[in-house]
């Protein structure tokens, strides 16, 4: 089973994402947030296997959130735009293929 | 176009008015036309012409196209010619007479100045006060003018970016919202629907603007474009879309090819007639080749219904893009139209 978190600064993103994490029976997203703060005090204390991430948020990029925590967790990096064609990333919305 | 003329009218009317002033001034004003060889009321007559000519020449052309573009120099130096030629053309035109009187002898020092007359500086600095108000005046009302033009154009540039900036991600964000709404309440057709229309719209603020794009997106937007169709139109049409071969690693112009099936939904569907569309596309290494068929059906605004606007815009720009390396053949009869494009992808 692996533990999940996903930080979005929309909830729909949030959302849709929980959604599909339910259909998936290895994956258990513990918890969602739109603050990074929320989600750094909450990494402290209870270490993920997986965060899906947004690149683009208004406090803190992605990335640099990232390089800010202590832990080594996979990552999955996801983006609003399509303007930026960024190759291993994961578009939104979400969809099932 | 009133406006135009009225504007016209009174430019036509405020001259006549200007002109006239040496006339109704002239120092021995009589109602003949005697003042036109009258020396001094001609020369103003001249001078007030050639005013005239320059005030409208600075106010259309040397402004604009000196001052306002900081060529400083040659603006002053125009200015100055002008200048000169109202004071010099009339001189030169109608020289000034010379007075001859009787003077008797004891007078003839006082008189020899008065025959030399005032200083041709007197005479003729109230035609240099006129030309510098009048100068002065086309600046005024050019400059600020202009000012209004550019606080118009500011406002608008404005507007236009407001409106392309804030309305985008207000929509992709309620669209975000409500597909993730729609997955909630495990509604899995709405929220492909809105996807779909999400991603189409993407597609056309994103890239349409590239002058080429992958063949593959241009693929994806055409089978949105006919799976938002089906939904919005049921069963009142049969549709048939196929498209076959390897899309990628090519590339295409962006929304080349929506515009014919556009045409085909607009035209060809009709509930209470049997339609059918159908849209074949076929990928040979770098060859495409494209159809669309749809039946015709009477509808009560047929005038409005055959303009062939997008029709002629997607033939230009097939032409623009494309210059032999594609065949169009467009066959129209009462019941069926169909289109058959072939392309040479780049």
């Amino acid at each position: 089973m692996i533990n999940a978190i996903a930080i979005d600064d929309e909830p729909p993103a949030l959302r849709v994402l929980e959604n599909f994490c339910n259909r998936i029976d290895f994956i258990s997203l513990q918890k969602t947030f739109t603050k990074t703060e929320d989600a750094m005090k909450y990494l402290e204390k209870f270490p993920v296997d997986l965060i899906f991430l947004d690149i683009h948020m208004p406090a803190i990029s992605g990335i640099d959130f990232y390089k800010s925590i202590k832990q080594e967790t996979m990552v999955i990096l996801s983006r609003h735009t399509v303007s930026m064609p960024l190759k291993g990333l994961i578009s939104m919305p979400l969809t099932i293929c | 176009m009133n406006l135009r003329l009225g504007r016209i009218a009174l430019n036509i009317a405020a001259c006549l008015t200007f002109l006239s002033i040496p006339i109704l001034l002239a120092p021995d004003a009589n109602p003949t036309w005697d003042f036109m060889v009258h020396g001094e009321t001609f020369r103003d007559l001249i001078a007030y012409s050639i005013m005239i000519i320059y005030f409208y020449a600075n106010y259309f052309y040397f402004i604009p196209n000196y001052f306002l573009r900081k060529k400083h120099l040659p603006f002053y130096l125009i200015a100055l010619i002008a200048l000169v030629l109202v004071l010099f053309i009339p001189i030169l035109i109608s020289p000034f007479e010379h007075h001859h009187l009787i003077i008797p002898p004891e007078l003839k020092e006082h008189a020899k100045r008065m025959e030399q007359g005032p200083p041709i500086f007197f005479i003729l600095s109230h035609n240099i006060f006129l030309f510098i108000a009048l100068f002065l005046y086309t600046m005024v009302i050019r400059i600020s003018n202009q000012w209004k033009q550019t606080q118009k154009e500011k406002l608008n540039a404005e507007l236009a970016f407001l409106k392309a900036q804030v309305n985008p991600h207000f929509l992709f964000n309620t669209l975000n919202g409500i597909y993730a709404t729609a997955l909630d309440e495990k509604a899995m057709h709405s929220a492909n629907a809105i996807v779909q229309l999400s991603a189409m719209m993407r597609y056309v603020m994103t890239e349409a603007s590239e002058t080429y794009v992958s063949l593959e997106k241009e693929m994806n937007y055409i089978t949105s474009y006919i799976e938002l169709q089906k939904i919005r139109l049921g069963n009142t049409v049969k549709i048939d879309f196929t498209m076959t071969g390897l899309v990628e690693g090519k590339k295409i112009a962006p929304l080349l090819l929506i515009p014919f099936v556009e045409n085909a939904f607009k035209h060809g569907v009709n509930p209470d007639y049997p339609s059918y569309i159908l849209v074949n596309i076929l990928i040979k290494s770098t060859d495409l080749e494209f159809q669309v068929y749809n039946t015709i059906n009477k509808t009560i605004n047929q005038g409005a219904a055959y303009s062939g606007l997008g029709l002629n815009n997607a033939r230009q720009r097939l032409e623009l893009l494309y210059p032999g390396q594609h065949t169009l053949k467009i066959q129209h009869d009462a019941n069926d139209f169909s289109i058959f494009l072939s392309l040479h992808l780049k």
